[in-house]
């Protein structure tokens, strides 16, 4: 019919602006990935129509970028990095949160958006600005950190300088500051608990401990693995805190795989084959995350 | 949440004196966590207007008196005027990228909620399905796209056109455009309004909030963006500001005063936002739909 056609070529016209945008530069890109994962990527050319052809095939060097990359013992130090950072940072993160709404539950409207608003705000700013200011105050020297200790008579250590302890410095710059959007988050499912659920509980004599043990906790689950799984994913992908406090240092014991592959893709050469490969195992490890997640939380009862 | 606060009696029996302290010490807890939170800012600012000189003694000499604008000043002068570069660039790409992406995302988020077109449902899928992949691993393959494809790389269009094609603008406005009763559109096409038209004049004016929300967190997205920039970006004077205080870094280790002034400087529309629109933040992002 013409009508629905017409309709129909609307609806075309309306997506297209930003669909053909979408296809080049993400799509592409996308599809890209998997391609370049197993190819020679440093005699990359575009040029003709004839290079595409040697691209797609004659380029074609099977797992040997994942080879090459298993080979580097850096790839292990990095893996290690990041999933030690994840495995500290999404407890701490997520617990933190739950605490800070928890403790800020019986307090009058206006406090409560007042803290919430001053644990979110901080968090808002770029992670060029914080990682900058946090290392200046790290400073070994200098640092407003060592300066404290130092007033009260202890000796600070370099803590972006010193291999053992680079990363937890790194770690403790972010949790301060990770919390901010998992109170607004569980602020908001807290305010969604049914009221006569916790009536009941607190005529049945129930400690606000408790009532937050047996009551609020169980029903924010759905919450909690939302946010355990944005955070796992975030700490998957540490760069730029890394960037600017050590780049990946002192030795690599603050490389993470992101500026692993950051490193091997733009700093150093003929290695952007490497790069891609362990680009497309980190996307593995976060698929396979985000899968968990789907399957877990279709598995809650609602309540 | 009324009903909450009614649950807590605060009186003069013996028994609430715990619930007192217990209030108190979780008041307590509240607050030296703000406080840990705000000290490192409020040494930024502190650090911003303090003279560079005074910062670099091994005991800072802190002084209200002695506070100026000195570094600020520093900074523009002696980055050779790669600094209002950088301020200029980080906006006006943020700008370009906020108000092509509202548009976009307002024109294609009504057509995926309200119009039928055959692939409809395909196309939105594949859409939803690029917001699986990390970014970081977009970033090689993308690099080949605007480097060796495109050739476009140190320009700024290398990073206007990728932040354009972000899916993100089109699901918010696609969300909230389906909740608009279709009487609307329909009404204006029984009095003969093209299809254009009906976008333009009632549509729009409808979906202001979510044009707001999308033109307002693109920008500080765009704003805030690093990594990429960092990647594709090569001459100095092209820098975005992350990127130019990330250089500044490099090139300046001994001026901190410098650093958390520029850094302040880049800070300014995350604190404007904020201030402006701290109300609906703080109330929860019942817009969003975020489930809990």
């Amino acid at each position: 019919m013409r009508t629905s056609s017409r309709k129909s070529l609307w609806g075309y016209l309306f997506i297209a602006p930003h669909l053909s945008l979408f296809l080049v530069f993400l799509f592409l890109p996308v599809l890209l990935a998997f391609l370049l994962a197993f190819r020679e990527v440093s005699v990359i050319r575009f040029e003709g129509s004839a290079d595409f052809f040697r691209f797609l095939v004659s380029d074609y060097i099977g797992w040997r970028n994942f080879s090459d990359a298993f080979a580097e013992p850096v790839f292990y130090s990095a893996l290690r990095n990041t999933l030690l950072y994840t495995l500290v940072m999404v407890p701490l993160s997520v617990g933190l949160s739950l605490l800070l709404a928890l403790l800020i539950i019986p307090l009058n409207e206006r406090l409560q958006g007042l803290f919430r608003g001053a644990y979110y705000l901080p968090s808002m700013f770029s992670g060029v600005i914080l990682a900058l200011l946090w290392r200046w105050i790290y400073e070994p020297k200098n640092g407003i950190l060592n300066l404290a200790l130092d007033a009260l008579g202890v000796q600070g250590p370099n803590w972006l300088g010193d291999p053992k302890i680079a990363l937890a410095s790194i770690l403790v710059s972010a949790a301060v500051y990770a919390p901010g959007l998992g109170v607004i988050i569980y602020s908001a499912a807290i305010s969604r608990i049914p009221d006569e659920l916790l009536e009941a509980a607190h005529m049945d004599g129930a400690s606000t401990l408790q009532k937050w043990r047996s009551v609020v906790i169980p029903l924010l689950k759905p919450t909690t693995l939302f946010l355990v799984v944005i955070n796992t994913i975030w700490s998957f992908q540490v760069f730029t805190s890394i960037y600017i406090m050590t780049r990946g240092g002192p030795g690599d014991s603050t490389t993470t795989l992101v500026y692993f592959i950051y490193d091997l893709a733009f700093k150093q050469v003929g290695r952007k084959g490497e790069a891609a490969a362990v680009s497309f195992i980190l996307f593995a490890m976060v698929a396979i995350v985000a899968f968990i997640q789907f399957r877990m939380l279709r598995s809650e009862a609602e309540y | 949440m009324v009903q909450l606060n009614e649950l807590r009696e605060i009186g003069t029996r013996p028994t609430d004196w715990a619930k007192n302290l217990r209030l108190s010490a979780a008041s307590l807890i509240l607050v030296l966590w703000a406080l840990v939170v705000f000290l490192p800012l409020a040494w930024m600012g502190i650090c911003a207007f303090t003279p560079n000189e005074n910062l670099l003694f091994t005991r800072p000499v802190i002084r209200f008196e002695a506070f100026s604008l000195d570094n600020l000043r520093s900074v523009f002068r002696r980055s050779n005027g790669l600094f209002d570069n950088w301020l200029f660039n980080s906006f006006y790409i943020a700008l370009v990228v906020s108000i092509g992406s509202t548009f976009l995302s307002a024109m294609a988020g009504y057509s995926y909620a309200k119009m039928r077109f055959p692939g409809r449902q395909v196309i939105f899928w594949i859409l939803l399905a690029t917001l699986m992949v990390p970014y970081q691993a977009i970033v090689i393959p993308l690099f080949v796209v605007v480097n060796n494809m495109l050739r476009l790389a140190d320009s700024h269009w290398a990073i206007i056109l990728p932040q354009l094609a972000a899916p993100a603008g089109v699901f918010f406005c696609r969300q909230y455009m389906k909740t608009l009763p279709s009487d609307l559109e329909d009404a204006a096409r029984i009095d003969g309004c093209s299809e254009f038209g009906i976008f333009c004049r009632v549509i729009l004016p409808v979906s202001r909030p979510v044009l707001a929300a999308t033109a307002i967190f693109t920008f500080l997205w765009s704003w805030e963006s690093f990594f990429w920039p960092l990647v594709i970006l090569r001459s100095e004077k092209r820098f975005v500001l992350q990127v130019g205080l990330a250089y500044l870094q490099d090139n300046s280790l001994l001026s901190p005063g410098y650093l958390m002034a520029g850094a302040l400087a880049a800070s300014i529309p995350v604190v404007l936002f904020f201030i402006v629109f701290q109300r609906q933040l703080t109330k929860g992002f019942s817009f969003g739909g975020l489930q809990g």
